[in-house]
């Protein structure tokens, strides 16, 4: 199923890109307006599809069963799925980050990242790897779904932590850095685990805010900008 | 620049400046507030429950988007913190109303908004775009897991029931003032040094302040006082409500409609926001008793459209868009009929 939902949402990105994204950055006087104004398209289409989803099936949990039987690693019980779902999740970042560094394709994105004029200057062809790479990260989030529903029961509004979550993470590892990315979602799944046991349960999500506010202020372009 | 156009953009300026300071103007807006006010006075005397309390959500989100759009409109600051204050000032009002009375209480709401305004304005009114969206985001989040955990952990319980309320009527009539209040202070700002200087940091911060408008000073300014609006709304909003939890009214919820309403309505104009504040709590009571996904998603789906093809907001709608529209639309089947038509070229040719 993964590689299908992959299909679909970069199928569905690159169509969203198509309908709304070209036209805001064709009318956007400058980046700013058009990172305010595409914040406000998101959240649009979070309402969209949210309820569409709730309208067609339903707002029930649902939920299946695969690969629930414990294995035994190095001493400790893990769910086999959750394993599966690691080691997918680690493999598809790496793949990401690789190809990203090692390719021509990736070497196109990191100069569109840097500037598209002048990567449209030097022969990239901008205006279509643009919506191609706006259909990756759809794609990628459905890789996301498909892995957490096998472990997560599953509603239409499940999105709404992820979301924020995500956002905590690209900033704590500055936005644009994949590296970054990565080590700032580990180190926020470890700071909240280990905060959790030390106090209370409860705290969780005061705990990730927390973190997230105090690095944004102590380092407001991420932990591991480079200047 | 050539000296003919180099004078017509001068005039120009000036005719846009004397318009801000203008009375005439002044005039038609305090009209029609007036005559606004009269007619909203007069709903709880002829209206049912059903239509008062329509109306007083009305009320509500006209308070709460004019206000909103008074700091976040001219600077272009997208704060979504408004939720934050809502809540502070509705539980300020739970907290206090035994003991004080109803005016007093209101003016807490605001009070304690304004300075937790001030607090948070001073730590993140330095960064722009979308990281102040998303830590005044982050912050309300913050701020709504710190008021549930200390519920469950001092009060023991999550949720409060108000039980000295005072009568409908009065509600209303706070309420109303609020609105009327935050129309007639965004009327007035945009007329002072202050609503100017928030204008210049709109449009370019680092000019402003060369200008010699004292920026910090100006933003943490306007942001307390937005946040004074909403909490003295949600002050009054919680009596109201009789029962409140911090899932109601921190919910993020309020501060995106807030958002919606104003950016829908033209976060930069004073009308557009009233007008989208009306619209949209009509159509909210109407369509949510049907069908509750439909009406998100039309709230989802407008918002999309208005932030694509109307980014001035509905009050900048005038005959000319329309006329603008039908460009657009020829422009672009002319060029799908070319695209297509090379693509044939190239066909043969090969």
């Amino acid at each position: 199923m993964v590689p299908v939902s992959f299909a679909v949402l970069m199928a569905t990105g690159i169509a969203v890109h198509r309908l709304t994204f070209r036209r805001l950055a064709a009318t956007s006087p400058n980046v700013d307006v058009f990172e305010a104004r595409g914040l406000m398209v998101a959240f649009g289409l979070m309402f969209l599809v949210q309820n569409f989803a709730q309208l067609v099936w339903g707002a029930d949990l649902r939920g299946y069963d695969y690969l629930t039987d414990p294995v035994q690693v190095a001493g400790s019980q893990f769910a086999a799925n959750k394993l599966l779902l690691l080691g997918l999740s680690l493999a598809f970042s790496v793949v990401l980050i690789v190809s990203l560094r090692m390719t021509l394709l990736g070497k196109g994105v990191r100069a569109l990242m840097q500037s598209p004029t002048g990567a449209q200057l030097v022969g990239i062809d901008t205006r279509r790897l643009h919506p191609l790479m706006f259909g990756v990260g759809l794609g990628l989030s459905g890789v996301a779904g498909c892995l957490l529903s096998m472990t997560y029961t599953i509603t239409p509004s499940m999105g709404e932590p992820y979301t924020v979550t995500a956002l905590i993470v690209i900033t704590l590892g500055g936005f644009g850095s994949m590296g970054g990315a990565l080590a700032g979602g580990l180190a926020l799944g470890v700071i909240e685990a280990v905060g959790m046991h030390f106090t209370n349960p409860s705290l969780k999500s005061l705990l990730s805010y927390a973190v997230f506010i105090g690095v944004l202020l102590w380092k407001p372009n991420g932990l591991f900008a480079r200047r | 620049m050539n000296p003919w156009r180099e004078s017509r953009v001068r005039r120009l300026g000036q005719r846009l400046a004397q318009g801000l300071l203008d009375r005439t103007h002044l005039g038609r807006d305090l009209l029609v507030l007036f005559a606004l006010t009269g007619w909203a006075l007069a709903v709880p005397h002829y209206g049912s429950d059903f239509v008062v309390s329509m109306a007083l959500t009305c009320l509500m989100y006209v308070a709460l988007a004019t206000s909103w759009a008074l700091f976040c409109g001219t600077t272009r600051y997208l704060s979504l913190a408004t939720a934050a204050f809502f809540g502070i000032g509705a539980y300020t009002s739970a907290l206090f109303i035994d003991s004080l009375g109803w005016w007093p209480v209101i003016a807490a709401g605001a009070g304690v908004a304004a300075l937790v305004a001030v607090v948070m304005g001073s730590a993140v009114l330095h960064l722009r775009g979308t990281y102040f969206a998303v830590l005044t985001f982050g912050m309300t989040e913050l701020i709504r897991h710190a008021v549930t955990y200390w519920e469950k952990q001092v009060t023991g319980t999550v949720g409060r029931v108000l039980t000295v309320v005072p009568e409908r009527d009065t509600i209303y009539l706070t309420v109303l003032a609020l609105a009327v209040l935050a129309v007639a202070v965004s009327i007035v700002v945009r007329r002072t040094r202050f609503g100017l200087g928030l204008m210049g940091i709109g449009a370019d911060e680092q000019r402003a302040q060369t200008l010699g408008v004292n920026t910090r000073l100006a933003k943490i300014g306007g942001f307390a006082l937005t946040a004074a609006f909403a909490g003295a709304v949600g002050a009054a909003m919680s009596v109201r409500w009789t029962y409140i939890d911090p899932a109601t009214v921190f919910s993020p919820f309020i501060g995106f409609q807030t958002v919606l309403i104003a950016l829908i309505g033209g976060i930069a104009t004073l009308w557009g926001p009233l007008i989208a504040a009306v619209v949209f709590s009509l159509l909210a009571e109407t369509l949510r008793l049907q069908a509750p996904q439909a009406y998100l998603m039309t709230l989802g789906l407008l918002l999309i459209l208005c932030v694509l093809y109307l980014p001035g907001g509905l009050a900048s709608l005038r005959w000319s868009t329309f006329g603008q529209w039908r460009e657009d639309t020829r422009a672009w089947w002319r060029e799908l009929r070319r695209d297509k038509r090379r693509d044939e070229a190239r066909e043969n040719a090969t």
